[in-house]
């Protein structure tokens, strides 16, 4: 192992702690007007991950949070919609950064409204409650608003952070 | 392919005229999920509510007859309380509890109380009336309004 692959698993294990920190900090306060509404801060880990370590990296911050979040929170069944939900945020994130030149912040909103409607559509799935579905388009503008906050985070920290030949090379 | 996401996102501007297109889907998207569940669902008013766990009915109520119905795998499971506008079922089994509250008058439902996560989701969501159901997951406990048609109805399977 050289040392820049150990510098990105020591990065990619701080900034997993950090979002699993920020997800269980988030999970004190009541949801924002409807059940599962949240910004979801803690996915400006994941996409700080993706972008100064690479998408593999970035996949792996969102289990580790998804995982032991959902395990911490007492509510491990939550992985099997939220994963899904994660995954599919993530890979468009992911093709909209390397394949266009779209912002990082409408990158972000976009991949906050596709993972709302992800877990949620899973969610009901799952639990086979339809009526949850009248709850989606509030929940995506919800999400849309987190986006926009998730978006400027990883902008703003990523313009701080000096040049480094370990990150993303 | 950009080689370096974190060069590229460093030199990056906030905003691109490009990003334009996709808060337009992102807009798009939310719009067309509002017409298939806001504005195309007929919903009637409710006559009553049904509680499920993991599938199976465990209660229901009526607000036509004022009754309520505990069905027999459950009995032993669910304590009810009358108070004067309403009516409260403790739901209890080996997952944990949620307490149910019916009100007579606002013909509305609510979980007021569970022992379910850090989150408690159920107890934060808002009441029910016409639509719409409360779910709490870790309890695969389910609570939703009784109609003739439209969303309030489950499909179930």
């Amino acid at each position: 192992m050289n040392m820049k692959t150990s510098f990105k698993i020591s990065l990619c294990g701080i900034l997993s702690a950090a979002a699993l920190i920020s997800f269980m900090l988030e999970n004190l306060f009541p949801p924002i007007i409807l059940p599962g509404a949240r910004l979801g801060i803690s996915n400006a880990f994941i996409l700080l991950s993706a972008v100064l370590l690479g998408g593999k990296y970035g996949i792996a911050t969102l289990i580790i949070k998804t995982v032991i979040g959902s395990i911490f929170a007492g509510n491990p069944s939550a992985i099997m919609y939220s994963l899904p939900a994660g995954l599919a945020a993530l890979t468009l994130e992911l093709i909209l950064l390397h394949f266009t030149s779209v912002s990082v912040v409408a990158t972000s909103v976009l991949g906050a409204v596709i993972n709302t409607t992800v877990q949620n559509l899973t969610f009901c799935l799952v639990t086979n409650a339809v009526e949850y579905l009248l709850y989606l388009p509030y929940l995506g503008l919800i999400g849309a608003v987190g986006g926009v906050a998730v978006g400027l985070i990883v902008y703003l920290v990523v313009k701080k952070l000096p040049e480094n030949k370990f990150i993303n090379q | 392919m950009k080689k370096s996401l974190f060069n590229w996102v460093k030199n990056s501007k906030v905003f691109y005229l490009k990003d334009l297109f996709a808060y337009a889907v992102a807009v798009l998207l939310i719009a067309v999920l509002a017409v298939i569940f806001l504005i195309l669902p007929n919903t009637n008013n409710t006559s009553g509510f049904k509680v499920e766990l993991d599938g199976k009915a465990v209660l229901t109520y009526s607000f036509s007859t004022g009754d309520y119905e505990v069905f027999n795998d459950f009995v032993n499971f669910v304590t009810i309380e009358e108070v004067d506008d309403g009516i409260t079922f403790n739901v209890k089994n080996s997952e944990g509890f949620n307490k149910i509250y019916i009100s007579k008058t606002e013909k509305t439902a609510e979980i007021v109380d569970s022992d379910c996560s850090v989150k408690k989701d159920c107890v934060h969501s808002p009441k029910i009336k016409d639509s719409g159901a409360i779910v709490c997951a870790p309890h695969k406990l389910k609570l939703f309004p009784l109609s003739d048609n439209g969303m309030g109805e489950p499909i179930t399977g």
